[in-house]
């Protein structure tokens, strides 16, 4: 049980600057989660938290003490590896015992800590099994029951569930949320899939090209995200970018370009008061919150049904709107019409959750 | 036009029946995916079609005409495989180009063919490089290309998105079912991936070992699956299955579990009998149709929350229910309050979308 700090981490590969002041506080206890594209230094600052790479420069604290110097054995840090590589001669009994044997603990105390784990994570008809006897799921639990026996101050997961297939992957990661949970040991989790990293994390940290881009709880990054990038990032589909301005006329704001004009709310025409009509923008909305409708209603914006695709209890629906291509997706029930291929539709934006972003510099301005 | 009609086909390799009565027509200018774990034979499937498969039994038609036996050159069929095969000394235009002056095309009909197709694929700052210097992805796009770029009868894809990542994936599998809709080209579509399934077919045949499932529309899949194969395939997180009893009591159907009881709508409980080969059934929720609330109310159910995942606006909620875990999933907003971690918390079961299926056939009665 600690708290991490990462002060001013830096990672050079040769040229590469792979990691670029990296600035970090994960509680104890919390799940943290490193969320970024390949080559965002995710997986770079995981190794340099193990002690497997050395920063440029930079501190790691790990429960207030510094551990740059300290060989990845002496950091008490646990660590689990895409494939679980569980000891495949090894019953589950003896994947528990094998870390402790190697601290010399006296054998009725190990004994104890594997019956305790064997408790813990209701693997008693289990332990004589060998990997190959098990399923996925308590292959995971005894990766993680041998990782963490030693008690480890911190538990570092790098792309637990990426070999598994999309079916087992939804199944396991919410048992590794609770299992997590269960343990109470801060925990830092990479991965490249933001469908993961939102179900997992108590906080998700979004990096590109070795920088943090925004650090924030799943529903934040989510619903504030920092820039166009973790926008684009977070969601599926993807949020749609529309470039625009903004426009005073008569006594209200409007959003626009060569397609369409739409009044801003007061409540939102005031937050972007100060925002120059000169200035070039980005409108962000995402796909369920655009309500289709078969007739025109004020303040809509027209679109024509270019692709429909049907998605469990959902509906996605490409809407083609002059040279842009938009998404929507809404529940099919709630949707009050079918739409057809071709028709002709209106568009509402739901106010209370668009963005607009500064074009050169990206960032969210709303 | 070209239709296609599989009548009986069968495939035996060794003593293992690979394929079991396969009945399969796919009508002129449909996209029909075949999808299934791996192992089910969907790809053995398009081997027959394109001819590379001979059936041990069974007759294949394009057409309307008997193709059994002729080559696979003269079908009239482009294929896209999982592994891309490429000519690997050809540029991006050139492996495109090359089929096309086979085909003794005219210039112009070229230029014009290979114009679109780059427009479609955004491949136009890559048509100079070289397969080698392609990633995984743009290679996949490569060989998409040359085949849409030959406009033959049929379309044969397996797995073509296979290697693009998530967000890539999303984008391109609505522009090629507009691409496939525009051209009317009848197409079969081969992937594990049931959101994909869902997104781009106008039938759906769901495969498990050999044998064909079901055959419907996304809708008539996810909302009436034949068996319980199909119901647990379709949809993320998959449907909830329950172990149930049926009753008569009073002159009402009655499903009973250990922790609660249900009447069954009269309009669908005379059909549920009927079909019933034992009182044993499964009662199938799927995750939305689960509501759940702070307070009891009428019908309702107790559990505790055993995980909590966020994903987008959405919440997806583990339920401890007795010994088992339930799913349920709904939007933020609907659900009116944040449910915390061993909450209690009550569940109403959605009347019109409860499934019923025969605990001995696997099969739907209700």
């Amino acid at each position: 049980m600690a708290k991490l700090a990462l002060e001013h981490l830096h990672c050079w590969y040769g040229q590469t600057h792979a990691v670029d002041d990296q600035n970090l506080v994960v509680e104890d206890g919390e799940l943290c989660v490193l969320l970024g594209p390949t080559g965002c230094g995710k997986t770079s600052t995981l190794r340099m938290i193990a002690g497997f790479v050395r920063p440029a420069s930079g501190d790691i604290y790990l429960d207030g003490e510094r551990i740059n110097d300290l060989y990845p054995g002496n950091r008490n840090i646990a660590m689990i590896f895409q494939s679980y590589a569980l000891y495949p001669h090894m019953t589950v009994r003896e994947q528990f015992a094998f870390p402790l044997k190697a601290t010399k603990m006296p054998a009725k105390e190990i004994e104890r800590r594997v019956q305790e784990m064997a408790n813990f994570l209701h693997m008693h008809e289990l332990m004589d099994r060998y990997p190959a006897e098990l399923s996925t799921g308590q292959r995971q639990r005894v990766a993680v029951g041998r990782a963490v026996i030693r008690r480890p101050k911190l538990f570092l997961m790098d792309e637990p569930l990426s070999q598994l297939d999309a079916r087992l992957r939804v199944e396991m990661r919410a048992n590794l949320r609770r299992l997590q949970q269960d343990l109470g040991i801060t925990t830092i989790y990479v991965t490249h899939d933001q469908t993961e990293a939102q179900s997992v994390g108590d906080k998700i940290v979004v990096m590109r090209l070795g920088r943090i881009q925004q650090v924030g709880s799943p529903l934040e990054v989510y619903r504030n995200p920092a820039n166009l990038f973790v926008a684009g990032f977070i969601g599926s589909p993807p949020m749609n970018f529309l470039d625009c301005r903004l426009e005073q006329r008569e006594s209200q704001i409007y959003v626009r370009n060569n397609n369409f004009a739409f009044p801003l709310r007061p409540e939102l025409a005031q937050r972007v008061s100060d925002i120059p009509s000169e200035q070039q923008l980005v409108l962000g909305v995402r796909p369920e919150h655009i309500q289709l409708s078969p007739e025109a209603r004020p303040n809509t914006v027209p679109a024509e049904v270019y692709v429909l695709e049907p998605q469990s209890n959902e509906l996605i629906v490409d809407l083609k709107l002059g040279d842009l291509t938009l998404k929507m997706r809404g529940d099919k029930r709630e949707m009050g019409f079918k739409p057809q291929l071709n028709q002709k539709v209106w568009m509402e934006f739901q106010q209370e959750y668009l963005h607009l972003f500064d074009e050169g510099s990206e960032a969210c301005l709303i | 036009m070209a239709d296609i009609k599989l009548e009986d086909v069968a495939v035996r390799f060794d003593h293992d029946d690979v394929l079991k009565d396969i009945n399969l027509t796919i009508a002129d200018g449909e996209l029909h995916v075949l999808v299934g774990p791996s192992g089910c034979g969907k790809t053995l499937v398009l081997r027959i079609i394109a001819g590379l498969t001979e059936p041990t039994k069974g007759k294949v038609y394009i057409d309307g005409r008997l193709v059994n036996g002729v080559p696979p050159g003269d079908r009239d069929i482009a294929m896209v495989f999982q592994r891309f095969a490429l000519y690997p000394y050809m540029t991006v235009r050139e492996n495109w180009v090359f089929p096309l002056e086979a085909a003794r095309l005219p210039q112009e009909e070229i230029e014009a063919r290979i114009k679109a197709v780059t427009e479609f694929l955004q491949m136009g700052p890559l048509m100079g490089r070289y397969p080698r210097e392609l990633s995984g992805g743009q290679q996949q796009r490569v060989a998409l290309g040359r085949a849409l770029v030959r406009r033959p009868r049929i379309f044969l894809m397996d797995e073509p998105l296979g290697s693009q990542d998530a967000k890539i994936r999303v984008e391109m599998r609505a522009r090629l079912k507009k691409l496939q809709m525009d051209l009317g080209i009848t197409t079969v579509y081969v992937t594990h991936d049931q959101v994909e399934a869902q997104a781009v077919g106008d039938k759906i045949a769901v495969m498990e070992k050999g044998t064909i499932k079901q055959i419907g529309s996304p809708e008539e899949i996810y909302d009436k699956p034949a068996n319980l194969f199909v119901a647990g395939f379709f949809g993320t997180p998959r449907m909830n299955f329950l172990d149930c009893t049926l009753s008569r009591e009073g002159g009402q159907l009655h499903l009973h579990h250990p922790l609660f009881k249900l009447v069954l709508p009269p309009a669908g409980a005379a059909s549920i009998e009927a079909s019933a080969s034992s009182q044993e059934v499964i009662l199938g929720l799927r995750p939305e149709y689960i509501e759940l609330s702070e307070t009891a109310g009428v019908d309702s159910m107790p559990a505790e929350v055993y995980v909590v995942e966020p994903q987008s606006n959405e919440l997806i909620v583990g339920l401890k229910f007795g010994e088992e875990i339930l799913k349920m999933r709904a939007d933020r907003d609907d659900l009116g309050f944040e449910p915390k971690l061993n909450q209690k918390v009550f569940m109403t079961f959605d009347s019109e979308s409860m499934h019923v299926f025969d605990r001995t056939t696997g099969q739907r009665i209700g």
